[in-house]
C-alpha cells in the first residue's frame, strides 16, 4: 500500500367532439401536411440482459423507451469534443407541439454544432417528427424537416412554442449561440423565417425562451433567458484531479453574464425589445439556462422566472403594465438553503403539496441538492429539499431538464430528473459519474418525494448525459409522456405505461379575447373536495418547450366540481359540474356565471 | 559462565554504542538502512534502553518500508527523552503508512503541543482531517497554527483552498476504502465513510457505517453530528432527536460540548422546525448564530424562519446579511479558483484580506494585510 497522503484538488364548459368546434386554426380541418419520404417501421428494441433484468420489479411508475420503433431516430450534433468548448455542454433542446392541429403531438429536437465540424458542413439539421399514426399500441412519427422548411444547422439551444398571431397555429422560437431565429407556421405544414421581420433576432448565447401574455394585451409575449459571453478563442479550462491537470470545458464563474430579452408582441406582426423598460434589466444580468412563466404568486398576472447558473435565481414579479420587480431574495427562490447563489438549469413548477400555492424544483449541479422551494403562503417561499426527500437523491447527480407532471394520475404531481455530468472526471479512478441514470420521483402526498426510478423500465437503467426533457401526452390515452434529448446518445420517447390509480381528463383551453393560446395561465380545479391547480406550461425544464393541453387527474370522480381559469388578461371564468370525458376544449366566454 | 559472557559483551556493546550509533547515522544517510539495522538491534540487544538506538532502528525500518517494525520502535522512546518530539512525528508518519490514522492524528496532536510552529506537522495534521471530511478541526488548526507561524503563506493558502475547494466524496471515497480495509474499525475513518457514501446517495451503507462508527465510539462529537444531520435529512426525526438528546444524557463534557456547538443548535432548529416548533426553532437558530455569526447558510436560515412566521421583514434582513456575505464569499471563490493564490500580488493579498474581514475572518485578514505589506 502507497502513502495514505493524498491531496484532493481539489372550463358552463363547451364538451364538444373535437371535430365540432368551428373556430379557426388547428380546429379546422387539418391542413395538408407533406408526408416524409420514408416510413420506417423498425424492430422493437432489444435490450442487454443487464439493462432488462429488473424491469420486472414492481413500481409505481413504468415508462417504455419508444423512440426507435417509433421513427424517432434523432441524435444531437454539438456533442462534446476534445477541445472541450462550452458551447458544447448545454446540448439540445426539444418541443412537443401540435403544428399540424391533428390532435397528435409532433416533436421538434435542435440541433447543435461544432466549431471545428460546423453542423451545415456536416449535413446535421434541427429534426422536426410530424405523428403520422396513433394509437396506443402503435405511434409513429415521419421525419418532415425538409418539407418543412426546417432544415437549419445553428448551434441550437432551446425551443419556445406559441401562437404568436392567434392563427392557431403554433410557432417556434429557437434560442441558439449565435443568431436566435423565429419560424412562423404556415399552417400548411411549413414554417417561414420571421426573425427580422418580428425584430427577435437576438445574437447572444440564448438558452431558453417562453411565449406568455405577460401584459394582458391578447397576444403572446417572449421571454428569452441568455447565458454568458463566450467566443471560441477563450482560452480552455482545467481542473486538478489527483494532482492531475484535466482540461475541461469552461464554467459560468469569472464569466460575463448576459442580459435576458423581453419582446413585447406588438400585435402587428413585430416585437419589440422592451427589457428596459419593463425593469427585467434593473438586476445585474443573470446567467440563464432556463425560463418559466406562471403566476406564482395568484395575483392574477403572469410572473417570470428564471433559472440562473451561479448567479441569483430571478422572480420578476408581474407589476401590471408590462412591468416587472424582481423579488427572487425577499420571495426566497433566489438562492439555496446555504444562502449561495446555485448552479441553476432547470425548473418544474407544481402544487406538489397540493397547498393551492406553486412550488418549483430547480435543478442543480454535482454535489450541490436540487432545491425544492415550497410555497408556504402567497408569494412565500422556503426551501424545503431535505424536507422532502430530494437531498440524498439529487446531491451526486448533476441534474438539468425536469418535469412535475402525475405520472400515476394518484392526484399528486411526481418528478422526473434529467441528468448527466459535463465534465468526464470519472475515468481517472474517482466516482464521479459522466453518463447518469435519470431519475423519477413518486410524490408521497405531498409530503416527501421517493426516487423509484429504478423499477420505472429499462430507461432508468441505462446512462445518459441527459439535458432537455418535455412532457405531452403523445398516445392521448390520458396521461404524462415524456422525450429527452442527450448529448451523445439517440434522443429518448417515453410512453407511460404506468398503473393509473385513477382517471383524467386533458384539457385544452383556448383564449379568445385573450390570447388564442393561453400560456402560463393557471387552472383551478375542485373535485370532490379536493383543490388542485395547473397552469398551461410556458417555459419550465430547460430548453424545451411541452404539450400545452393539461392533464387533470379525477380520480374515480364522475364529475369536476368546479373550474377556474385566470385568464392573463385578468378576468377569471368558473365553470361547474363538468362530466368527465377524455378531452374538454375550453373556450373563453363560455362558462355559466 | 554464560553470565559471564554476557557481562562481557554488554560492556563490548556499550563502549562501541558510541561508534555503532555513529555508524548507524552514516549508513542511514546514505539510504543503507540493512547494515544499520542490524547493528543497532545488536546493540540494543544489550543497550535495550538506549533511546538513540531505539530512535535509529525505527529510522532504519522506516527507510526499509517496514513501517509496522518502525512504529514499534518509535513508540518506544520515552516522553522525557530528546527524540521523544521527533518520534511522536515518526510515529505519526509510520501510522500514516499503515493506515492507522487514529493513531496518527494523536501523534500528530501530541507533536504540535510540542512544537507548535512546527508547520510541517500542522499541514500534515490538516490532510489528516481534510481526507476525512473534518474541515471544521482542519480550519481550526490552521487558525492556531497562524498564532506560532512564522511564515503564515502557506497556513492561509491551505484555509482558502479548505473553504473553497473542500474535499469530494466521488474523490475520497477510494482512498478511505483502502484505509478501511487495511486498518478496520478506526471510528474516525468509518464515519468519513459512511459521510461518503450519504453524499454519493447510497444510504444503506452509510447507515451501516455510520451506525458502526457510533458504536466503536460513541461519544465523539463530530460523529453525533454528523449521524444526527444524516438521519434528520433521511426523514428520521426519531433517530436524529435521539442522537442530539438521547434518552439516557451524553457524559456531562459531551453534553457540554455539543451544547457550545453552533451544528448541534442547527441541527436542532431544523429538526424542531420540521415538528411545526417555529419559536423553538428560531431560537435554536439564534443561539446557532451567536456561536457563529458570519455563518451564511444560519443566516438564511434563519430568514426562512422568520419568514414562514410571517415576519417579513425580518426575514428580508437576514436574507440581505446573507446575501453580502455571500458576495465576499463569490469573490473569494473566484480568487482561490482562479489560481492567483500561487503568486498573489498585493492587490490580491489586499483584495483577499478584505473579503476575509467581511466574513469575520478577521486574523486571516490581519495576516493577508501583512503579507500585502510585505509586497511593498
Amino acid at each position: 500500500m502507497g502513502s495514505f497522503k493524498y491531496r484532493f484538488q481539489f372550463q358552463n364548459f363547451i364538451l364538444i367532439p373535437i371535430i365540432l368546434i368551428s373556430v379557426t386554426g388547428c380546429t379546422e380541418q387539418n391542413p395538408p401536411v407533406p408526408k416524409s419520404k420514408q416510413s420506417t417501421s423498425l424492430p422493437k428494441t432489444t435490450l442487454p440482459p443487464s439493462i432488462s433484468k429488473n424491469t420486472n420489479l414492481p413500481g409505481p411508475f413504468l415508462f417504455s423507451s419508444i423512440a426507435k420503433e417509433s421513427g424517432i431516430d434523432f441524435t444531437y450534433y454539438g456533442n462534446p469534443s476534445p477541445q472541450h468548448y462550452m458551447v458544447e455542454q448545454n446540448g439540445g433542446g426539444v418541443a412537443f407541439l401540435d403544428f399540424d392541429c391533428d390532435n397528435q403531438l409532433d416533436i421538434f429536437f435542435t440541433n447543435g454544432s461544432h466549431f471545428d465540424h460546423p453542423a451545415e458542413q456536416a449535413g446535421k439539421i434541427h429534426h422536426l417528427y410530424r405523428a403520422a399514426s396513433l394509437s396506443p399500441e402503435s405511434l409513429h412519427y415521419d421525419n418532415v424537416t425538409i418539407p418543412a422548411g426546417l432544415n437549419r444547422s445553428d448551434f441550437g439551444m432551446g425551443v419556445a412554442c406559441g401562437d404568436y398571431n392567434n392563427d392557431g397555429f403554433v410557432d417556434l422560437y429557437l434560442c441558439a449561440f449565435g443568431k436566435n431565429s423565429f419560424w412562423e407556421n404556415n399552417g400548411d405544414g411549413t414554417f417561414s423565417d420571421i426573425t427580422d421581420q418580428t425584430n427577435t433576432r437576438d445574437e447572444r448565447w440564448g438558452t431558453s425562451a417562453a411565449f406568455a401574455d405577460l401584459d394582458g394585451d391578447g397576444d403572446l409575449d417572449l421571454y428569452v433567458t441568455n447565458y454568458v459571453e463566450y467566443n471560441r478563442q477563450d482560452p480552455p479550462c482545467y481542473t486538478s484531479l489527483k494532482s492531475q491537470r484535466i482540461k475541461i470545458s469552461c464554467g459560468p464563474i469569472g464569466r460575463i453574464a448576459q442580459p435576458d430579452v423581453l419582446y413585447q408582441n406588438l400585435g402587428d406582426g413585430k416585437y419589440s425589445n422592451v427589457s428596459v423598460q419593463s425593469g427585467i434589466h434593473k438586476p445585474a444580468a443573470g446567467k440563464g439556462l432556463a425560463v418559466q412563466i406562471v403566476d406564482l404568486d395568484d395575483d392574477g398576472l403572469l410572473d417570470i422566472f428564471v433559472a440562473n447558473d451561479t448567479t441569483d435565481n430571478f422572480f420578476f414579479h408581474n407589476s401590471g403594465n408590462l412591468t416587472f420587480e424582481e423579488r427572487g431574495l425577499i420571495q426566497g427562490v433566489a438562492v439555496g438553503d446555504d444562502g449561495m447563489p446555485q448552479s441553476s438549469m432547470g425548473i418544474a413548477c407544481a402544487d406538489f403539496n397540493r397547498n393551492g400555492h406553486f412550488d418549483l424544483l430547480i435543478t442543480n449541479f454535482e454535489n450541490a441538492p436540487n432545491d425544492f422551494y415550497e410555497q408556504i403562503d402567497t408569494g412565500i417561499f422556503q426551501a424545503s429539499n431535505s424536507r422532502m426527500g430530494l437531498d440524498t437523491t439529487s446531491r451526486p447527480k448533476l441534474s438539468f431538464g425536469t418535469i412535475a407532471a402525475d405520472f400515476n394520475l394518484d392526484q399528486w404531481p411526481d418528478l422526473f430528473i434529467a441528468n448527466g455530468h459535463i465534465w468526464d472526471l470519472g475515468r481517472d479512478k474517482t466516482e464521479h459519474e459522466y453518463e447518469m441514470t435519470q431519475q423519477l420521483f413518486a410524490n408521497q402526498s405531498g409530503t416527501r418525494f421517493l426516487d423509484v426510478s429504478e423499477n420505472s423500465g429499462p430507461y432508468f437503467q441505462e446512462k445518459f448525459l441527459g439535458r432537455a426533457v418535455a412532457v405531452g401526452d403523445i398516445d392521448n390515452d390520458g396521461d404524462a409522456d415524456l422525450v429527452t434529448s442527450h448529448e451523445m446518445k439517440p434522443a429518448a420517447l417515453l410512453r407511460n405505461d404506468s398503473p393509473k390509480s385513477g382517471k383524467s381528463l386533458r384539457l385544452k383551453v383556448i383564449g379568445i379575447q385573450d390570447a388564442r393560446q393561453p400560456l402560463g395561465t393557471s387552472i383551478k380545479v375542485v373535485i370532490g373536495g379536493k383543490n388542485q391547480i395547473f397552469n398551461i406550461p410556458s417555459g419550465g425544464s430547460f430548453q424545451s418547450s411541452h404539450d400545452s393541453r393539461v392533464i387533470v387527474p379525477v380520480g374515480k370522480a364522475t364529475s369536476i366540481d368546479s373550474l377556474t381559469i385566470s385568464w392573463p388578461g385578468g378576468t377569471k371564468e368558473h365553470w361547474k359540474n363538468i362530466p368527465i370525458h377524455e378531452e374538454l376544449i375550453l373556450l373563453q366566454g363560455t362558462a355559466e356565471e | 559462565m554464560v553470565a559471564l559472557t554476557n557481562h562481557l559483551l554488554n560492556r563490548h556493546a556499550l563502549g562501541q554504542a558510541d561508534k555503532i550509533l555513529k555508524q548507524a547515522e552514516i549508513s542511514l544517510a546514505k539510504r543503507q538502512p540493512g547494515p544499520a539495522i542490524n547493528e543497532l538491534k545488536w546493540l540494543l540487544k544489550y543497550d535495550s534502553e538506549n533511546e538513540k538506538a531505539i530512535f535509529l532502528l525505527g529510522q532504519g525500518y522506516y527507510d526499509s518500508k517496514e513501517y509496522s517494525a518502525a512504529l514499534k520502535q518509535f513508540s518506544r522512546i520515552s516522553k522525557g527523552s530528546q527524540y521523544y518530539g521527533p518520534s511522536l512525528l515518526n510515529v505519526a508518519k509510520s501510522c500514516l503508512q499503515t493506515a492507522q490514522m487514529e493513531q496518527a492524528e494523536e501523534a500528530l496532536e501530541n507533536y504540535l503541543v510540542l512544537y507548535p510552529s512546527a508547520l510541517s506537522a500542522r499541514i500534515e495534521l490538516q490532510w489528516l482531517y481534510f481526507n476525512q471530511f473534518r474541515i471544521r478541526e482542519a480550519k481550526h488548526l490552521l487558525r492556531q497554527g497562524l498564532l506560532h507561524a512564522e511564515n503564515p503563506y502557506p497556513l492561509l493558502y491551505h484555509l482558502l483552498h479548505l473553504e473553497f475547494k473542500p474535499p469530494i466524496a466521488q474523490e475520497s471515497i477510494r482512498l478511505l476504502q483502502r484505509i478501511n480495509q487495511d486498518a478496520p474499525d478506526q471510528s474516525s475513518v468509518l464515519m468519513a465513510l459512511g459521510y461518503c457514501h450519504w453524499k454519493l446517495g447510497k444510504t444503506d451503507q452509510a447507515i451501516a457505517l455510520i451506525e458502526e462508527s457510533l458504536s466503536t465510539e460513541p461519544f465523539r462529537v463530530e460523529s453525533i453530528l454528523i449521524a444526527a444531520d444524516f438521519y434528520l435529512e433521511l426523514g428520521e426525526k426519531e433517530k436524529c432527536a435521539a442522537l442530539l438528546k438521547p434518552p439516557q444524557s451524553y457524559p456531562a463534557e459531551i453534553q457540554e460540548l455539543l451544547q457550545q456547538d453552533d451544528r448541534w443548535h442547527w441541527i436542532q432548529s431544523r429538526l424542531l422546525f420540521q415538528n411545526h416548533l417555529q419559536n423553538e426553532s428560531l431560537k435554536e437558530i439564534q443561539t446557532a448564530i451567536e456561536l457563529k455569526p458570519f455563518e451564511i447558510k444560519y443566516l438564511q436560515y434563519c430568514g426562512t424562519i422568520f419568514q414562514a412566521m410571517g415576519q417579513l421583514e425580518k426575514a428580508r434582513q437576514f436574507f440581505n446579511r446573507a446575501k453580502t456575505l455571500s458576495l465576499s464569499h463569490r469573490e473569494l471563490y473566484k480568487i482561490v479558483s482562479s489560481g492567483v493564490l500561487k503568486q498573489p500580488t498585493k492587490t490580491d493579498c489586499l483584495r483577499i484580506s478584505q473579503y476575509c474581514e467581511n466574513l469575520g475572518n478577521i486574523d486571516q485578514g490581519r495576516e493577508w494585510q501583512k503579507i500585502a505589506a510585505a509586497l511593498q
